[in-house]
């Protein structure tokens, strides 16, 4: 008796729902947010764009120029954090593993702090500055994954890595304090808007940097489900299987640092989705297999990110919510239950 | 057909076995015995390639595996190790799959030889019946039967197992030792396993390496060690190999028993 091709199944359902979800959840950004734009105006854009021509419209504007490169940039992020947050939880053999939480997000904000408040002043606002903010948060990460790699080494035990990227974490945070305190008022005021954490404000190009970042990283991830897999039975059954543990390793944490370091560059720090994303749609798909889990975590991520976005539009009665109040409401109940029932995940 | 000559094993300055010869051919079961700390891990871990010998050579059909690339000696040496596996939600089917890995290409994906191959693998230890279950929900003797499966998918000429019964039940334990003897003997596999049940061993394996801690590797048929013992040979294998402790060897018993 065989069972199942990749898709078929349980994970084909739950991949097709997501993906309606997902859908949904877009068009809800679209047809939502602070100005009322009637649906037949927003539907008129969403075509016109589509059609490569743009109106001049108010709707125009808003629905095309705001809302759609907000929905897509959370997607984007929700996606990337989310991939990231699955290889690290491979990698470390580590359900509670995740960017936000090991610390990695955070050194990806010092790089951005660095950038924004120590250059800041003389850098100015131009193509080179955004470039400094993506390459800052990319050191910055890159850093932080080192240090990870070094004590994990070190570090007998799942948990006891999980306090080091916990600790890990306070210290670019108590960094990135400092450097506030000693920043001028201006970049203080620039960085604490950028900390809160937003998939808004971006413009098409810079949407256009986040996808192919996401995207590209997370393609890279999709290469690797073989040893991915591997990596489940642990380290000595995957070496025995062939696999180089050490490199594939170094490859998970390049492409997971580079996915959370990209996201963190336009968004912001964002909590949480990263960790629960990946326990949502191994819910969802009932499958720890990485060729399911992969691409179910991708957009689970992407609908978690949207759903989040559109309470943080449709709750805040023309205003935004800041992301990061509303991703734990949303991932914290989820995370408990991964705890109370760590067995069978 | 897998050969040691003049192994010394050990970390550093620390040495386990010192110059051993010892031989593991098709079609046989050997069980690997000895004190907790005597070096069974390490030996398994260099005969598996991944730690080196101090000294001497470890060699399959002719061929140094220290020379072979990584993907060569996955294809040679198959390993089913004590962890209890916490895997998350795979399949069995899934699990023995990855025994293909070495055989499938960059993405892993099966062909439908592989997946024959895989399909053969779990009816020889009888898990066919959950290919589709998720091995989280086995018990330890099924999920060891699905790591063999697995094993056996790799389709390895030796295949080697550290303290496989570890976890496990009598039960399981005598199922699983006598699935590894049928298959050693239908699939002419040189299966290696280390044990610390002495009895299972005698009555089970046709051979029995011996570590007495004393850096020697002490090779035989259960038979010989039994005879040795009968005769109260000064310094017999069997009363060496727990010198020192609160035990002597029964040969009635054919086991360990208090003194």
């Amino acid at each position: 008796m065989m069972c199942k091709g990749d898709f078929c199944g349980r994970g084909a359902v739950a991949i097709w729902i997501m993906s309606a979800v997902s859908m949904a959840l877009f068009a809800g950004m679209l047809f939502c947010g602070s100005v009322e734009i009637g649906v037949g105006e927003v539907w008129g854009a969403v075509l016109r764009s589509l059609g490569g021509r743009s109106g001049d419209g108010m709707s125009d504007l808003i629905v095309v120029g705001v809302r759609m490169p907000m929905a897509l940039t959370a997607f984007l992020a929700g996606m990337g954090l989310s991939v990231s947050g699955l290889l690290l939880q491979t990698t470390f053999n580590n359900p509670l593993a995740g960017p936000s939480i090991l610390g990695i997000s955070t050194g990806a904000s010092l790089g951005v702090a660095v950038v924004m408040l120590a250059f800041g002043g003389w850098v100015g606002v131009g193509v080179g500055y955004y470039a400094g903010i993506l390459i800052g948060a990319f050191a910055g990460a890159a850093i932080v994954m080192v240090a990870l790699l070094f004590f994990s080494m070190l570090v007998k035990g799942n948990a006891m890595l999980l306090i080091v990227g916990i600790l890990i974490g306070y210290l670019a945070s108590s960094a990135i304090s400092l450097l506030n305190f000693f920043s001028t008022q201006q970049g203080v005021h620039s960085y604490v808007i950028w900390g809160m954490g937003n998939f808004g404000g971006l413009t098409w190009e810079r949407v256009g940097v986040l996808a192919l970042v996401s995207v590209m990283l997370s393609v890279c991830a999709m290469l690797m489900v073989k040893p991915l897999n591997a990596l489940l039975l642990g380290r000595q059954y995957a070496e025995s299987m062939g696999v180089d543990v050490r490199r594939t390793r170094n490859v998970l944490l390049v492409i997971s640092g580079g996915l959370a370091a990209g996201v963190t560059a336009f968004c912001g720090p964002v909590g949480f989705l990263g960790l629960v994303m990946p326990h949502v749609a191994r819910m969802l798909t009932g499958t720890s297999n990485h060729r399911v889990l992969l691409p179910a975590t991708a957009l689970a991520g992407g609908g978690g990110a949207l759903l989040c976005a559109w309470l943080s539009v449709v709750c805040g009665w023309g205003q935004i919510i800041p992301i990061n109040a509303i991703t734990p409401i949303i991932s914290v109940p989820v995370i408990v239950y991964v705890i109370v029932n760590r067995k069978k995940l | 057909m897998l050969k040691i000559e003049g192994l010394t094993t050990g970390y550093g300055s620390r040495v386990l076995l010192r110059n051993v010869d010892a031989s593991l051919e098709r079609g046989e079961l050997v069980a690997l015995i000895g004190a907790n700390g005597v070096g069974k891990s390490t030996l398994l871990k260099v005969l598996r390639g991944e730690l080196s010998p101090l000294e001497g050579l470890v060699d399959i059909d002719g061929r140094n595996i220290a020379g072979m690339s990584r993907m060569d000696l996955a294809r040679n040496v198959s390993v089913v190790n004590t962890d209890r596996l916490e895997v998350g939600a795979l399949s069995v089917e899934d699990v023995v799959g990855m025994g293909r890995y070495p055989y499938t290409g960059f993405l892993g994906r099966l062909g439908r030889e592989d997946r024959a191959v895989v399909a053969e693998a779990m009816e020889a230890v009888g898990v066919e019946g959950f290919a589709c279950r998720n091995v989280a929900e086995l018990s330890d003797g099924e999920r060891q039967k699905v790591m063999i499966a697995r094993a056996l998918a790799q389709d390895t000429p030796v295949v080697l197992l550290d303290e496989p019964t570890a976890f496990l039940d009598v039960a399981s334990r005598v199922e699983v030792l006598s699935l590894l003897r049928k298959l050693a003997k239908e699939r002419r596999k040189g299966v290696l396993l280390s044990l610390h049940d002495v009895a299972s061993a005698l009555a089970l394996s046709d051979r029995l390496w011996l570590m007495p801690g004393d850096c020697s590797l002490r090779c035989g048929a259960p038979g010989d060690f039994l005879r040795e013992h009968e005769e109260k040979r000064p310094g017999n294998a069997l009363d060496a190999l727990f010198a020192g402790r609160k035990v002597r060897f029964d040969g009635h018993r054919m086991d360990y028993v208090g003194l």
